[in-house]
């Protein structure tokens, strides 16, 4: 609620500032075009690049150094550290990636968010930026309406790309019309005192604009007009590195456990930074002037920023990753999941949903669950617990010893944990349809593919447990015996689904597994038709059973085979070999 | 597009294999599925397990012999 409140008592003061002060107005105009920017150039690497970064992300975090190099390379390029958090924490969510590999890209990330302070410095005040950006958004708008998704792509980078560039022109005209009436570093002379409050300024800063390049480019543009002294901006810089901590824990309150962490840990990360860079400051300001002056920028103080905010981040890192281990063992302590009821999901986040790996991912692990949720119903339904169904060899005699109670319903189960699951399971794969290639579209379809079959199976097994209460009591010992039989062929296919699912790792065997068992249960329907005859033929049972018997059979016939081809779909991830399955079941 | 064709051919290299490696790759794997199962049934205990092996063993041949279709 005050958050609500926060943000309109934000727009009142920012409305304020740009009536009583018209000397703002440049440099807010330009920090408003400098995070448009952003948002075109974070949205347009997503359409340009089809994912190629996450995939470099999932595939490059199984050690440290990889990890921190992905981190560095993804947020250097897409020039958005925020992208790469939440790359990070959808991938942490749907475990495609751990907390080592996820605190490793956010650390290399910390580093790559210093190339726009390099870029701001080096390119932004050097040269005549304003004037490259005409072109950059006009051709950005033109390709923005191309029918190819690279092109649109492309189109959105240069136009992001454009207005940032715009945007640092303004701010650095705004900072020459405000030094006119209003001269910043005067906070400077406070010695110690100033220092904090130049910290905490750009804590502010950083959390305000909820970007650290941008705030970097602020401190950059105001120190090179003059505005503020050097060694001002230097704490700017250090309170700027707190305050991208700040929107990062701002945006995990409302996250997932491992948002949580990864937000914790980044905290954690710029306060021992800053807290070194503290201690030591006169030596590290002396080895910033050392390189500077070694690689010919001793006179630049904007380029010296840049460098002293690599440095900041690279000591941080330094210092962090041998206490990695430790903290991360702590971490795992904080923040432990609340246990959700069977129809609630675990692993849909909302965060998942923008990077299509990990919402397929994620689709995947909570259709496993579903999966076992239905076993267990199913085994219910024949009136045996799943726990003896996986450890009974003998599950004939399982049967015989077993009692059918009649509290059970698998319907409803069904309405109570299933089809909320299910309904979660449907909407979670829609939204993640959007902006999807064509191939990881298949890959939805298919998911959803194996929900409904699972979903076939308990509708099927729903029928059939209305007689299997009835029958298994009645009097009519063949009738009993038969009912007895097709819930040993379900326990069968649940036992057999079990071990396969416990063997988990190669798909070949699984695959052959699944086939086997498709093999051994496909006969079953037509099996229990020529019994039937021959049950009708001697009078061991009445019309009216032998119909049930004959439906029955049928809707086991069918529980056994949606469980196996939904089996099939989740847990064969190789297209080709799956296709194999696939074609068996044409012929 | 020059880039765009770069970063689809840049996925492709890393990412995606065609469909006659990927299927050769497949062939590989079956065929030393194969050797493995027949190393199995070598050493089966029982006639139970030693049936059930050559059993996976048939579901594998097909499966090669579709690979190879």
């Amino acid at each position: 609620m005050f958050k609500k409140y926060y943000y309109y008592l934000f727009l009142f003061s920012l409305g304020c500032i740009l009536f009583y002060n018209p000397d703002y107005k440049l440099i807010i105009v330009g920090i408003a075009l400098f995070l448009i920017g952003m948002n075109f150039t974070e949205d347009g690497f997503r359409l340009f690049s089809g994912g190629l970064l996450e995939k470099v992300i999932h595939l490059s975090t199984r050690s440290l150094p990889k990890s921190i190099f992905s981190g560095f390379l993804a947020t250097s390029f897409m020039q958005s550290s925020s992208l790469a958090s939440i790359i990070v924490i959808s991938f942490l969510s749907a475990e495609l990636i751990t907390l080592n590999g996820a605190l490793g890209v956010m650390l290399g990330s910390n580093i790559g968010s210093t190339t726009t302070a390099w870029i701001v410095s080096y390119f932004g005040l050097k040269l005549d930026i304003a004037s490259f950006s005409m072109p950059m958004l006009i051709f950005g708008v033109a390709l923005s309406f191309a029918k190819e998704r690279g092109l649109q792509g492309f189109g959105k980078v240069l136009l992001g790309l454009g207005f940032i560039f715009l945007g640092i022109a303004y701010a650095k005209d705004g900072f020459v019309h405000l030094q006119e009436s209003f001269d910043l570093s005067s906070i400077s002379s406070f010695g110690y005192f100033g220092s904090f409050l130049y910290v905490l300024l750009g804590i502010m800063i950083a959390a305000l604009l909820r970007s650290s390049g941008a705030s970097m480019a602020l401190i950059i543009t105001a120190l090179a007009t003059g505005q503020i002294l050097y060694i001002s901006a230097i704490w700017l810089t250090v309170g700027a590195n707190i305050g991208r901590s700040v929107t990062t824990i701002i945006g995990a309150l409302s996250s997932t456990s491992d948002g949580k962490r990864v937000a914790l840990a980044h905290l954690v990360f710029n306060l021992i930074a800053a807290f070194f860079v503290t201690m030591f400051f006169v030596q590290i300001l002396s080895f910033v002037d050392f390189t500077a002056q070694k690689v010919g920028f001793l006179e630049d103080e904007s380029i010296k920023i840049a460098l002293f905010h690599t440095t900041f981040n690279l000591i941080g890192v330094t210092l962090f990753v041998p206490f990695m281990p430790l903290f991360i063992t702590y971490l795992n302590k904080c923040f432990i999941k609340v246990q959700k009821s069977e129809n609630e999901p675990i692993y849909l986040e909302e965060v998942s949903l923008h990077i299509p790996e990990a919402a397929i991912q994620a689709l995947r692990k909570e259709i496993k669950r579903l999966f076992e949720i239905s076993l267990e119903s199913i085994s219910n339904a024949i009136f045996l617990n799943i726990d003896e169904i996986k450890d009974e060899k003998n599950l004939q005699n399982l049967i015989a010893k077993s009692k059918i109670m009649s509290s059970y319903s698998i319907e409803e189960a069904y309405h109570k944990k299933i089809k909320p699951l299910y309904s979660e399971i449907i909407f979670f794969a829609t939204l993640s349809q959007e902006n999807m290639s064509k191939v990881d579209l298949k890959h939805v379809y298919d998911l959803k593919l194996a929900a409904r079959e699972i979903i076939e199976a308990i509708k099927n097994m729903r029928e059939l447990q209305k007689n299997i209460k009835v029958f298994s009591k009645s009097k009519n010992a063949h009738i009993k015996q038969e009912y007895n039989n097709i819930r040993l062929d379900i326990a069968r296919a649940l036992n057999a689904v079990i071990e396969m699912v416990k063997h988990e790792g190669d798909d070949i065997d699984v695959l052959s597994s699944i086939e086997l068992l498709k093999e051994s249960f496909a006969g079953l329907a037509s099996v229990k038709d020529s019994r039937v005859d021959l049950l009708i033929r001697e009078n061991r049972i009445d019309s009216r059973m032998a119909t049930s018997l004959m439906n029955d059979s049928l809707f086991a016939h069918n529980v056994t085979q949606k469980l196996l081809q939904a089996a099939t779909i989740i847990w064969i991830e190789d297209k080709n070999l799956r296709s194999l399955g696939e074609e068996n079941e044409d012929r | 597009m020059k880039i765009d064709k770069l970063f689809r051919q840049m996925e492709k290299l890393f990412f995606t294999p065609n469909d006659e490696k990927a299927k050769n790759e497949l062939r590989l794997k079956l065929l030393d599925k194969m050797k493995e199962t027949k190393e199995e049934i070598k050493l089966a205990s029982n006639e139970e397990e030693k049936e059930a092996l050559k059993d996976k063993m048939k579901v594998l041949k097909k499966f090669l012999k579709q690979v190879k279709e």
